[in-house]
């Protein structure tokens, strides 16, 4: 087990036209963490990943488990486990033989190799499965027998890369829940790459969101959740997404760019000059509040979720519709008019680059 | 009307069929027919059943040694050309190094010279390093004429197993040589058996290089010693024996190929990561 700290680490892709996919990242993970990165396609996640576990070069800065530089090191030497996507589970050989891959090459003796894949395989619920050939196994066995090969070596760090996107829905929660009790009881460091935002928020010690290859926050699930940094963050974490709604800020006075008549309201922020209100659409109340932004709307299109119900709401304020999230079924009209009122205690507020502007303390409306 | 439009269709393909098997079998026949009679000439029909043909091959000439020979050449040749070309088709499949693709492109563009190009060449090379009237001359050619086509199936076949098996085998803790013998070699295992066995055709049925480069009777492989059996005159082509040696020397093929078959859809139908 150990720390991972990364300082400044880049990777540059030589070519016709140097492509940079990781910038600058500086990270420390603590021992036994459990860090999720995560970020939409080609954001560096995997790069960064892979960066870690020694398939990739690393262009620039320095890479830290413990205190030892691992920048020079083989895979083996910097002490790995590794799940891929595909599993990779080699196909000529059986579950037992997969999993005693890497201690065979060690040349330890028949009878530990045997006690430890057996010990793994007890673990993983796979004791049974271990004659078989991996064509012979569901895809969560599959999965199963990918871990069992990583946890086998007892490695310092496990690194999971998207390791449950080809598993269908319920069998991914199942494993899901399964990794983490894992997690719960070997301690081991782990980061785990995925572009799922429930996989990052349920599973995370410490999530890593990066897009373009720099990191945008760093932080425990509920914090990127609360307080996200950026219009980024906030845009990527949450389903559905967050309402952004430009408006222009002056003297704690916050007025929205409504079509008819601007109308004012004092808000917990201390900024001016153009921003964007971001609120989620699971915080948006349909009764009158105090300390609320009232906004008339009209209903464009209503999803049945079930649980809850998702309204598509057109405003003078945007031009992208507000989504609301209303629990239980309601069958509201299409076309019909609808106030809903953003409380102020959730909006957010990013300046015009984009960052959070910090909260300023309660503030009534008056 | 409707039925006998079908009816004639489906003679018409049993004809087609069968015009087909005439056409690819008939040498065949008439190769065994003829190695089973007593006589001079080639026969259409069987009229008796006589193994003397066989029994005169191996008398009256060292035909045992001469199929030696040829195993020992194809086998050689297979061997070393699919060391070669495992290890080399690896680099031109999984390293990034400059010039590949034109090396890749030099390998082939050298396959297509026709033989007769390399003979004198050849021949100069094979004397230079001792090997005239030796076996390895039969080796060393055979393998330079089947690595290029050796390496070109199994870089592509190379270059169709996922990253990540290579990748978790490094993980693991493999070097490359490991990689290549305990993953991608079992993985390839019917790339391996395709190309060992085109290799091995080439060689056991050459004769040009084996007419040139050899001298002696006992050194001598299948195909030449074949073109050397002698009848009863000058005038007279002794069919009977040497329908029966091509007889026997087709045997050993017709048994590998279909030994590997077998392996060869299993192998195929396997899947390597993804079901």
């Amino acid at each position: 087990m150990s720390s991972i700290e990364f300082v400044k680490l880049e990777k540059v892709y030589k070519g016709l036209s140097d492509f940079c996919a990781v910038k600058g990242v500086d990270l420390q993970i603590n021992e036994g963490e459990f860090v999720v990165f995560v970020g939409p396609s080609g954001c560096g996640k995997s790069t960064l990943l892979r960066m870690i576990a020694g398939l990739e070069d690393i262009s620039g800065g320095e890479l830290y488990f413990g205190d030892r530089c691992v920048n020079d090191l083989s895979p083996k030497e910097r002490g790995i486990g590794m799940v891929f996507q595909s599993y990779a589970l080699y196909p000529h050989m059986s579950v037992f033989d997969n999993m005693a891959f890497g201690l065979t090459l060690e040349k330890g003796s028949r009878e530990t190799i045997k006690e430890k894949v057996e010990e793994v395989a007890r673990i993983l619920q796979i004791d049974h499965l271990l004659d078989r050939k991996p064509k012979a196994l569901s895809g969560g066995q599959r999965q199963r027998v990918a871990i069992g090969r990583a946890i086998v070596r007892q490695p310092n760090v496990f690194l999971f890369d998207e390791p449950l996107s080809n598993l269908d829905a319920s069998l991914r929660v199942q494993m899901r829940i399964e990794i983490t009790k894992l997690h719960q009881r070997l301690k081991t460091t782990s980061i785990y790459v995925t572009h799922d935002q429930v996989e990052a928020m349920t599973m995370a010690d410490k999530i890593v969101v990066l897009n373009q290859g720099r990191i945008m926050q760093v932080g425990s699930p509920l914090q990127i959740y609360n307080e996200p940094a950026n219009t980024f963050v906030a845009g990527f974490m949450g389903s559905p997404t967050m309402n952004f709604i430009d408006v222009e800020a002056k003297d704690d006075q916050l007025s929205l760019r409504n079509g008819q008549a601007s109308r004012s309201f004092p808000m917990p922020f201390h900024y001016s000059g153009q921003a964007t209100l971001g609120i989620r659409p699971e915080h948006i109340e349909l009764q009158p509040q105090a300390d609320a932004i009232p906004v008339e709307t009209r209903i464009c299109v209503v999803e049945h979720l079930g649980n809850e119900t998702l309204l598509y709401l057109t405003t003078d304020l945007c031009e992208q519709p507000l989504v609301v999230a209303v629990s239980g079924e309601t069958s509201p009209e299409i076309g019909s008019a609808l106030s809903i009122y953003l409380p102020l205690e959730r909006c957010h507020l990013f300046d015009a680059r984009g960052d959070a502007v910090r909260r300023q303390g309660k503030v009534t409306v008056s | 009307m409707k039925a006998l439009k079908r009816r004639t269709g489906q003679v018409l393909f049993a004809l087609a069929v069968l015009a087909l098997l005439i056409y690819t079998i008939f040498p065949f026949y008439i190769a065994i027919v003829t190695s089973l009679q007593g006589g001079e000439g080639s026969f259409y029909l069987p009229q008796d059943f006589d193994f003397g043909n066989y029994v005169s091959v191996f008398r009256e000439q060292p035909f045992f040694l001469n199929i030696l020979n040829s195993a020992l050449v194809s086998f050689g040749t297979v061997a070393i050309s699919l060391l070669i070309a495992v290890t080399a088709s690896y680099a031109l499949a999984r390293v990034h190094f400059r010039g590949r693709t034109t090396l890749l492109l030099t390998v082939l563009g050298v396959s297509m010279f026709p033989q007769v190009a390399v003979l004198s060449g050849m021949f100069e090379l094979v004397r230079l390093l001792g090997l005239y009237n030796n076996l390895g001359s039969l080796v060393l050619s055979y393998t330079v004429f089947s690595l290029p086509f050796s390496v070109w199936i199994l870089t592509t076949f190379m270059r169709g197993i996922p990253k990540d098996l290579e990748e978790a085998a490094i993980v693991d803790g493999a070097t490359p040589w490991q990689i290549i013998t305990r993953i991608f070699m079992p993985v390839l295992w019917p790339a391996l058996v395709t190309t060992g066995l085109l290799a091995f055709i080439g060689a056991w049925n050459e004769f040009m290089f084996a007419i040139t480069f050899i001298l002696s009777n006992e050194q001598r492989t299948v195909p030449v010693a074949i073109s050397m059996i002698s009848g009863g005159s000058q005038y007279e082509m002794p069919w009977g024996p040497i329908m029966a040696a091509s007889v026997i020397v087709t045997v050993p093929l017709i048994l590998l190929v279909l030994v590997f078959q077998r392996k060869i859809v299993e192998g195929l139908t396997a899947g390597a990561v993804k079901g």
